[in-house]
């Protein structure tokens, strides 16, 4: 009787064993697998990150293009509009004194 | 029943252990030996090894505006045989792309496994070619330079070449900084040619290049650009450069050069075109010299503002008569008015009194001879002959600027030191550089204090009589006070002998004179207007003159 408890012993931490193994390498599958997907969603990430980047690169292009003076000049004469000849300026001080 | 022989079966035996003894040797070799070798072959076929370009630095001006940037574009590639009809995709491109069917179709017929339908697409245009879904077309990025201000600012900021090398300007001169270093990333990808996460990952980032906040001011450069074009184009002068300078500090807030180019279309440019006039261009400056003449001798004490000769028109040096303009005489005349009039006589006899050593000195040191140190590509030092090397005659003809070359940087920084009290700094154009350290800015550097206080502020009321009073009248603007000098110069020929009725008109000023913020210097090389072309020069200086006060909001010194 003694003989066949062992044996069952045995055998089951044998299964146990196998089955701690299995679970191991299981856990260690998944947790690559899952390594994998999500290394392949940062480069998507990445991928959007940059693309992103370059939009707001050619945004920032159109904006100081739009805001060159000499566009700006262009365009009023465009419009029709001349450039004073003179423009007056008045000194803030005779202001202040006329208040 | 048949027997085996035990011979046969010991040489079968034998057999077999020699083929498994020769099978574990090799499997012993490649486990340890060629262990090293079958790695790197297996790796090779799933390694991916790519240079990380790095950066290239923004260039902005003193206020964060781009004046350069780069940024990806889309290049169109094709794969001619993966394209089912290639007539049919060559007319939709031509469309497109603004060209000739015939040549793209010609390219897709090639033989080419893969070739650049065109490179560095506009973003739009990038667009509505990959809504037409051709199969066998693609986009692949690549970095480009793009210029904002198209070409407002061309000859200061240079350009880069298709290879990405910065030439001329500050993209040649900071090319090393602006480029950065380029990185490298190793990894293992899978047959999608996508990383793999797990596996080998060797990383080197890449350094960006720096980038850098310059002194130049858009508004003031293109008010530069635009007088400098208008005053070429009425003069049919065959080439010009107007420098903006802040004489407290030597920080350049405009530099133009004519003729120009297109940073973005550098391939049709005329190569003359590249070389920036406003530092490599020597050439004889004329009456602005006289500026410097009359601030040496008053800072030697050999002359006073109130100090006066008898102008007969002309004066004797050396043996050889020198001319006012025209030839015209003025009798008992100042200083200040040899200024005011700009009598070439006058400052011949100042010149004199002052001797050609002392002469020579302070071209010296108002920078004169020598290269200002600009942080720009391709500065000409000009000429001022050893003192040695002087005929008699050159105290005259170099106190009112021939015989000697200059370039109109040296030129405007001598007024700036006029025009801040005497103080000669060294010119520069980049005020900052970011990089991942931080900012670091520049600090302005004095290389001489060429004259004292008084004898600049004497020389600025001379320069401001000689606006209010004098020759140089037409660069006054009302409500501000304007001190500056015109300069009409022969042209020296290939020969050495001066050119006939050919004439470099410049204007060099400042502004308010009380108070100095502003140096503004025209040069136009031979005017239509020949001797009368120092009239554009300072219309073309009230034009910048008046932008810059405006935009600066500098108040009235004075009642309009």
């Amino acid at each position: 009787m003694r003989s066949a408890s062992w044996d069952l012993r045995i055998f089951g931490a044998a299964i146990a064993a196998i089955v701690f193994c299995f679970a191991l390498a299981l856990v260690y599958v998944s947790q690559t697998t899952a390594l994998s997907v999500a290394g392949y969603d940062v480069q998507k990430l990445a991928a959007q990150r940059d693309e992103l980047r370059r939009q707001n690169s050619l945004l920032e292009v159109q904006s100081a293009r739009l805001d060159s003076p000499a566009r700006i000049a262009t365009d009023a004469q465009r419009l029709g509009m001349v450039r004073a000849r003179y423009v007056p300026v008045i000194p803030a001080q005779a202001l202040i004194a006329k208040r | 029943m048949q027997t085996v022989r035990p011979r046969r079966l010991r040489l079968l035996f034998a057999l077999l252990a020699v083929a498994s003894l020769v099978l574990a040797g090799r499997l012993a070799y490649w486990q340890t030996f060629g262990r090293a070798e079958l790695l790197a072959r297996a790796t090779d076929q799933v390694r991916s090894d790519l240079v990380v370009a790095a950066h290239r630095g923004v260039i902005r001006d003193r206020n964060g505006a781009i004046l350069a940037t780069t940024v990806e574009l889309r290049s169109l590639y094709a794969l001619p045989k993966l394209i089912p009809d290639h007539a049919a995709a060559a007319v939709a491109l031509g469309v497109l792309l603004g060209r000739d069917a015939g040549p793209i179709r010609a390219a897709l017929d090639s033989d080419a496994e893969w070739l650049y339908v065109q490179r560095w697409l506009p973003e739009a245009t990038a667009s509505a070619i990959a809504a037409l879904n051709i199969p066998g077309l693609g986009f692949q990025n690549e970095p480009k330079r793009l210029y904002p201000n198209d070409a407002i600012g061309a000859s200061v900021l240079g350009f880069v070449n298709d290879n990405g090398d910065g030439v001329t300007g500050i993209e040649g001169y900071y090319d090393a900084q602006l480029r950065g270093t380029d990185g490298r990333l190793v990894v293992e990808r899978d047959p999608a040619n996508r990383d793999l996460a797990v596996g080998l990952r060797e990383a080197v980032a890449p350094r960006n290049g720096v980038d850098l906040t310059l002194t130049i001011d858009l508004v003031a450069q293109t008010a530069a650009e635009r007088e400098l074009a208008a005053a070429m184009k009425k003069e049919h002068a065959t080439s010009g450069s107007v420098l903006v300078v802040d004489p407290t500090d030597g920080s350049i807030r405009a530099l133009a050069s004519a003729p120009t180019y297109d940073p973005a279309a550098v391939r049709v440019a005329d190569p003359e075109a590249f070389r920036d006039r406003a530092i490599a261009w020597p050439y004889e400056p004329g009456s602005t010299m006289k500026a410097m003449t009359i601030a040496a001798a008053l800072n030697e004490k050999v002359v006073k503002p109130t100090d006066w000769y008898n102008d007969v028109g002309y004066t004797v040096v050396g043996g050889r008569r020198l001319n006012n303009a025209l030839g015209k005489a003025y009798g008992p005349t100042t200083v200040t008015q040899i200024l005011e009039r700009s009598l070439n006589a006058g400052a011949a006899w100042v010149g004199q009194k002052l001797g050609a050593q002392r002469l020579s000195d302070y071209f010296a040191r108002f920078g004169f001879g020598k290269p200002t140190g600009v942080d720009l590509a391709g500065e000409v030092s000009g000429t001022v002959r050893p003192l040695a090397e002087w005929y008699p005659v050159d105290v005259g003809t170099a106190s009112f600027g021939q015989g000697v070359s200059v370039s109109p940087l040296q030129l405007a920084m001598a007024y700036a030191a006029l025009a801040n009290g005497g103080t000669l700094y060294r010119p520069y154009v980049v005020a900052s550089r970011r990089d991942a350290d931080g900012e670091h800015r520049t600090a302005p550097v004095a290389v001489d204090q060429v004259v004292t206080p008084e004898t600049a502020a004497t020389a600025r009321d001379m320069l401001l009589a000689t606006v209010d009073d004098g020759i140089a009248h037409n660069a006054s603007i009302p409500g501000f006070s304007v001190a500056g000098k015109t300069g009409t110069a022969q042209i020296a020929g290939p020969d050495g002998s001066y050119v006939d009725d050919q004439y470099v008109s410049s204007f060099a000023g400042f502004f308010p004179a009380d108070d100095p913020k502003y140096v503004v210097l025209i040069v136009l090389e031979k005017p239509d207007s020949r001797l009368l072309g120092t009239v554009t020069a300072t219309d073309a200086f009230k034009g910048i003159a008046q932008d810059i006060l405006r935009y600066a909001r500098i108040q009235p010194d004075r009642r309009p």
